[in-house]
């Protein structure tokens, strides 16, 4: 026996074997979870890419997630500064919300309103200096209406709140004015957040009460181009939320939510269950989708600086690039001022305008404009399609790992290729860029490619005789 | 006096034109709701085909009068015998509101009309699917529409007017010859969340069930004349779950599909053709669409049927049903159409008895 044997006492003994427990059996169980979490990213399936060349599917679209979302960094028109950064966007449409608080367009209420479009015009006439068409979040509600002056909270006479509708929409959509076609107006932003109304789906705070208000103001606009008028805009796809707008028996024109999700694949599983939940009210399932706001996470994150987020994005599209959305709107363009972790896809101006490398990959994505090639063989972290267009045939592929370390060297096989000189062209987004010329003698073409972490890639096969 | 009947005359002319045009075009406004006709079948490229070979099956649609909005294609078949490579879209559904995902056996994707203004309407091809022969079958082997494909109609008189679908079958040669396996037994099954072996369902109420309820009882009926039936016993419905009932020849295995969030449950017509249905929990508040889905044992033709039903309390009261409304209300009507007409065809009438009377 040793000395602390001896000396100590069965009681002794006892508790500090007690306090040791205490003590061990917490590391043991974060152990044991870190394990578990090391294993689970280990399994899943690489991918084993094959192009059927001669099997063609349907056009593909590259314009749906040329929009973008600017939130209420602030109280300015934020897209003013970096205007030839946003222009390189292409956008087609852009979405604007605090549309009543940071504008100043009511003042007063009742028969006693006036309304002062200029300042939003100014944000407006922006947007369409970038080529792209507004979005207008109808929020939230002006201080000189609302309950308590409070911006989230119900006006004191719904009809007020319908003729701010009114005012905006025939200001903007409505001939004589603004004169603008195609514009989509979205009832709040958020509804379902506290930090814009906690809105339920009865009560005093009901979101079918505002939306019905909103409908009831579109209503009686007059001489206006076509317009969209739309919602529920809440933070996910929630199926009481959409479902309850759809049984509402207001005019709705598109269906629009947020999607701040890590795995991208919930995209396709969303999109699904929105058009099965639909399927009892078949008008609805024609109407515009729109996701007005989308990215993996709604915090602030300095993985929005990243790489990360480029690949989280292509990887995203990759999901909705069949039967997806009719526009998703990346979040948020610029980032506010002082902001280091933001989600913007260009810095403050106070930063140096410097765009992020989210920004880069519309623009590499439309390179796979065509119609859609037969691609089997995806993996769980290397995804893609492929396209055709003339003589070309492309293959896009992204390695997104949310864990963020994953690398795979993927097989790519091209199947039922014309035999012939081609020129094989190799482009990483954010790396290299090289041209070979090949021959291929039969129908079939392959080729390893390695897949960095967060890296982004298309193939080209062109046939030069 | 003549100008006194000249002008008179001349006043039925001005009253019976615009009548007479108000009826033409309440006639041409006229139509009435249609039943369910819509038809599914598949369609080989090739009558057979050899193993590794990519075989292009074409999803193929007849509307009858209906208009459809949108349309669940969903396919299964032999593993053993396919791999599923890819399904798209085809010329009469221009939109995909779901993207086409294949698996094990399976084979989904949700294509639509480009809008309500322009929706499927006629004969034609819907989708494509491609598949690549695995091995070799000495009978041909099928690939048919599983219970929730769903065809769903605009303005019609129920939401699925789908109403039979035919599958679709080729030979393969070569290769290792799989028969001992038969076909249809490796063909997934649906997931059955609540197999209801009648005629002994679990009901709280103390009505016994067996029997058909007169048509007061039921709040929806099938929408087309069939073998098969389904329809939503009120008085038996419990908590937010229904009794469903209906008809289906005898011995048969029927299939119900319970939308929005879908559920299944298979049920077996009894030697009078009666069968029923519970779903294993509570439905939510809202509208519900139920397809019930027959199938041919030896063609592997599905008779299909739908209802529409309104659950509007789920948990905790009592439920009551009712016919949910439609967007695209019926345009026009009979009583108002007929009317007009006799007053068009009596002012007429009139007005040539005057003309008559003063000339000749």
């Amino acid at each position: 026996m040793n000395i602390l044997e001896q000396d100590a006492s069965p009681k002794i003994t006892s508790l500090i074997s007690f306090i040791a427990v205490l003590i061990f059996l917490p590391l043991l169980l974060f152990a044991t979870y870190q394990s578990i979490t090391l294993i689970t990213r280990a399994v899943g399936t690489p991918a084993a890419i094959v192009v059927d060349t001669k099997a063609i599917l349907e056009p593909i679209k590259t314009d749906f997630y040329h929009a973008f979302a600017q939130g209420g960094e602030e109280s300015v028109d934020m897209i003013a500064p970096v205007l030839s950064e946003v222009k390189g966007l292409r956008p087609k449409f852009i979405r604007l919300d605090h549309l009543y608080d940071y504008y100043s367009v009511v003042s007063g209420s009742g028969s006693s309103m006036s309304f002062d479009f200029s300042r939003l015009d100014g944000a407006v006439n922006t947007i369409l200096a970038t080529g792209a068409k507004p979005l207008l979040a109808l929020s939230y509600m002006p201080a000189s209406i609302a309950q308590g002056g409070s911006i989230i909270n119900p006006p004191n006479d719904w009809n007020d709140w319908a003729t701010v509708v009114e005012k905006t929409i025939q200001h903007y959509s409505g001939k004589g004015e603004k004169n603008l076609g195609g514009v989509y107006y979205e009832v709040w932003n958020e509804p379902d957040l506290a930090s814009f109304g906690s809105w339920k789906l009865s009560g005093e705070k009901n979101y079918l009460t505002l939306y019905k208000y909103a409908a009831d103001g579109a209503k009686r606009t007059s001489n206006t181009n076509w317009f969209y008028l739309g919602g529920p805009a809440t933070t996910g796809l929630y199926k009481n939320w959409v479902m309850a707008l759809a049984s509402s028996g207001s005019r709705v024109d598109f269906f629009s939510w947020h999607s701040y999700l890590p795995d991208p694949i919930r995209y396709t599983t969303d999109q699904a269950n929105f058009i099965t939940w639909m399927l009892p009210y078949p008008w609805h399932t024609l109407k515009p989708t729109l996701i007005t706001e989308f990215g993996f996470t709604g915090d602030k994150s300095s993985l929005y600086n990243s790489t990360y987020a480029a690949a989280y994005t292509a990887a995203a599209i990759r999901q909705m690039i069949s039967g997806g959305p009719t526009y998703v709107f990346s979040f948020e363009l610029k980032d506010g001022p002082g902001q280091s972790n933001g989600w913007g896809l260009v810095a403050h101006q106070n930063a140096g305008k410097k765009p992020k490398p989210r920004y880069w990959v519309y623009a590499f994505m439309d390179q796979m404009a065509g119609n859609r090639l037969q691609v089997t063989g995806e993996g769980t972290w290397v995804t893609g399609f492929a396209s055709t267009k003339e003589k070309t045939i492309r293959l896009f592929l992204v390695n997104f790992d949310r864990n963020g370390s994953h690398v795979e060297t993927v097989p790519v096989k091209f199947t039922n290729l014309d035999p012939g000189n081609y020129t094989y062209r190799q482009h990483y987004l954010f790396g290299t860029d090289t041209t070979t010329q090949i021959t291929i003698p039969n129908t079939i073409s392959e080729q390893k490619i390695y897949m960095g972490t967060h890296s982004v890639v298309i193939i080209e096969l062109t046939k030069t005789d | 006096m003549k100008n006194v009947l000249l002008i008179f005359v001349g006043i039925i002319l001005l009253v019976s034109i615009p009548i007479l045009v108000f009826f033409v075009g309440q006639r041409q406004e006229l139509r009435n709701k249609a039943a369910p006709a819509t038809t599914l079948s598949i369609t080989p490229n090739t009558a057979s085909a050899a193993v590794e070979d990519t075989i292009i099956w074409k999803i193929l649609i007849n509307t009858g009068e209906n208009r459809v909005a949108s349309v669940k294609i969903s396919l299964i078949f032999d593993q053993t015998r396919f791999e599923a490579q890819s399904i798209t879209n085809s010329t009469l559904a221009p939109r995909i509101l779901n993207q086409g995902t294949v698996g094990a056996g399976t084979a989904t994707i949700t294509v639509a009309a480009e809008s309500t203004a322009k929706p499927i309407n006629g004969q034609g091809e819907i989708a494509i699917l491609r598949l690549k022969a695995l091995s070799g079958s000495a009978s041909p082997v099928t690939v048919q529409f599983a219970p929730d494909t769903f065809v769903a109609g605009i303005g019609e008189e129920t939401v699925n007017v789908l109403t039979s679908s035919q599958p679709g079958s080729i030979t393969i040669t070569g290769g290792n010859d799989l028969t001992a396996a038969p076909t249809d037994s490796t063909i997934p099954t649906p997931v059955i969340s609540s197999p209801t072996p009648i005629p002994t369902p679990v009901i709280s109420s103390p009505t016994p069930i067996p029997t058909i309820k007169p048509l007061e009882n039921l709040i929806s009926q099938p929408g087309t004349p069939s073998a098969l039936t389904v329809s939503i016993l009120k008085e038996a419905s419990t908590g937010g779950v229904p009794v469903i009932i209906g008809k289906a020849p005898p011995g048969s295995t029927v299939t119900i599909v319970i939308h929005s969030t879908p559920q299944t449950l298979v049920a077996i017509a009894d030697e009078n053709g009666n069968w029923i249905a519970t779903p294993s929990s509570s439905l939510e508040s809202g509208n519900h669409t139920v397809v019930v889905t027959t199938q041919n044992a030896t063609t592997g033709t599905t008779e299909t049927t739908s209802s529409m039903f309104t659950m509007e309390t789920a948990i905790g009261g009592t439920e009551s049903t009712s016919m949910i409304g439609e967007e695209l209300p019926t345009s026009g009507s009979t009583e108002i159409t007929a009317i007009l007409l006799f007053i068009g065809s009596l002012t007429m009438v009139f007005g040539g008895l005057t003309l008559v009377k003063k000339y000749i």
